[in-house]
């Protein structure tokens, strides 16, 4: 600049108007040294961006876990972020990172099949393997079943009767698509291994096996829990977006009343299905996140390779 | 006789120590940029991120040549730091 009595700025033709800057933020160099310290990361993986580091660490560890089975049934979306909300981007906490897992559609099991052959069975077995395969879903990712169903016919009941009376309108019948061995009481652990002594059906032997060992690997750990301050972040968002949509038959009233609230799903930004909330240099809470997000990854692996197992699950139609 | 076990307990020994050579190495450079001393950061946009007197000083500048540009009133300029001289 020239000296003198005034200022006279430079001239800035041809000068780029704006710059972003891409920076390594503090959270993610501290997360890396933790996965690092901790031996999940591979140090192979280290190019000099503690960022492409991390994720690389992320890809691999749910590759460790069941990876590469997942997307035969489910499409999932793992993100590790500064904020909790991935539709609001407001950093809720500055120390404070967020692993979370949304699935981007739903998976689709039709069970009925199943459910008949296992009756010839014995007549308990199945609502037994019902629980156990929708159960272990459930404690990790939201399943859309026959209860949200007949919830959602509920709601549909209640807005018709101040609309001028239900038989006006065509409400789907979600209670008789429900098989009556569905009111079962469910087996205990010993009378179901008992029965599978006795068992003569391979396949159907196979099916139960699979389920147990599924609602096992579900139960290894519970899903992290939330404080406060992540909890009100959600306050005005829809429900988790579903991973699974389990009907009896294919395309039956529970399918119906899916495809019918799938319409407002997104009307408000959902909460994610799963939420870890990572202090990134406290070696304690990475571990704990990453042990979660690995059950969870096992989980929907098990119940990937599981549904391929159902009968009439892969017909299409 | 050829001791295969010797051979293979020596090479895990040597591969488990150049991991934990690689590790440290790692650790090293992840400290560095933690403390903003790794040469990544001694960049002039490492250096920027890290300053908040620098990216003050371009909002100044920034303001200034607005103002200059668009006769915005000087009120709205972004008032400097303590101990900073206004411009001439």
């Amino acid at each position: 600049m020239a000296q003198g009595g005034s200022a006279l700025l430079p001239r800035l033709e041809g000068v780029a108007l704006e710059h972003r800057v891409v920076g390594e933020d503090h959270r993610t160099i501290l997360l890396a040294r933790t996965l690092t310290e901790l031996e999940i990361a591979d140090v192979s993986d280290w190019e000099q961006s503690p960022s492409k580091y991390v994720l690389s660490s992320l890809k691999r560890w749910i590759g460790r876990h069941g990876g590469e089975s997942i997307p035969a049934q489910f499409e999932l979306h793992a993100t590790l972020s500064n904020t909790p909300d991935r539709y609001s981007c407001e950093d809720v906490n500055p120390g404070r990172l967020y692993l979370t897992v949304d699935p981007e559609s739903a998976g689709y099991i039709v069970i009925g099949p199943t459910l008949e052959m296992l009756k010839q069975i014995d007549p308990r077995l199945p609502v037994t393997f019902y629980d156990l395969v929708v159960g272990a879903v459930i404690r990790w990712m939201r399943a859309y079943d026959y209860r949200d169903g007949l919830e959602r016919v509920e709601m549909w009941r209640e807005w018709a009767e101040g609309e001028g009376g239900a038989d006006e309108y065509e409400i789907p019948d979600v209670e008789s698509c429900i098989p009556a061995e569905m009111k079962e009481e469910p087996l205990k652990g010993e009378a179901v291994r008992e029965l599978l002594r006795q068992m003569q059906d391979d396949h159907a032997r196979g099916l139960i096996e699979a389920a147990l060992a599924l609602d096992r690997i579900s139960q290894r750990l519970q899903p992290p829990e939330i404080c406060d301050e992540t909890r009100e972040a959600f306050m005005d968002s829809n429900p988790p977006l579903p991973a699974l949509l389990v009907s009896f038959k294919r395309n039956d009233s529970i399918a119906g009343c899916f495809e019918e609230e799938n319409q407002n799903m997104l009307e408000a930004g959902p909460e994610p299905s799963f939420i870890a909330e990572i202090d990134p240099g406290n070696a304690e809470s990475v571990r704990q996140s990453f042990d979660a997000l690995a059950v969870l990854c096992e989980t929907m692996a098990a119940a990937s390779r599981l549904a391929v197992l159902l009968p009439g699950n892969s017909e299409e139609g | 006789m050829f001791d295969l076990s010797a051979q293979k307990v020596n090479a895990v020994r040597h591969a488990k120590t150049i991991s934990r050579a690689a590790r440290e190495a790692v650790l090293r450079e992840l400290a560095l940029m933690a403390e903003g001393r790794h040469p990544d950061c001694n960049t002039i946009t490492g250096r920027f991120i890290r300053d908040p007197e620098l990216q003050q000083a371009s909002k100044i500048l920034r303001d200034a040549i607005q103002a200059e540009y668009h006769g915005r009133p000087a009120n709205d300029i972004t008032p400097p730091p303590p101990a900073w001289l206004l411009p001439a």
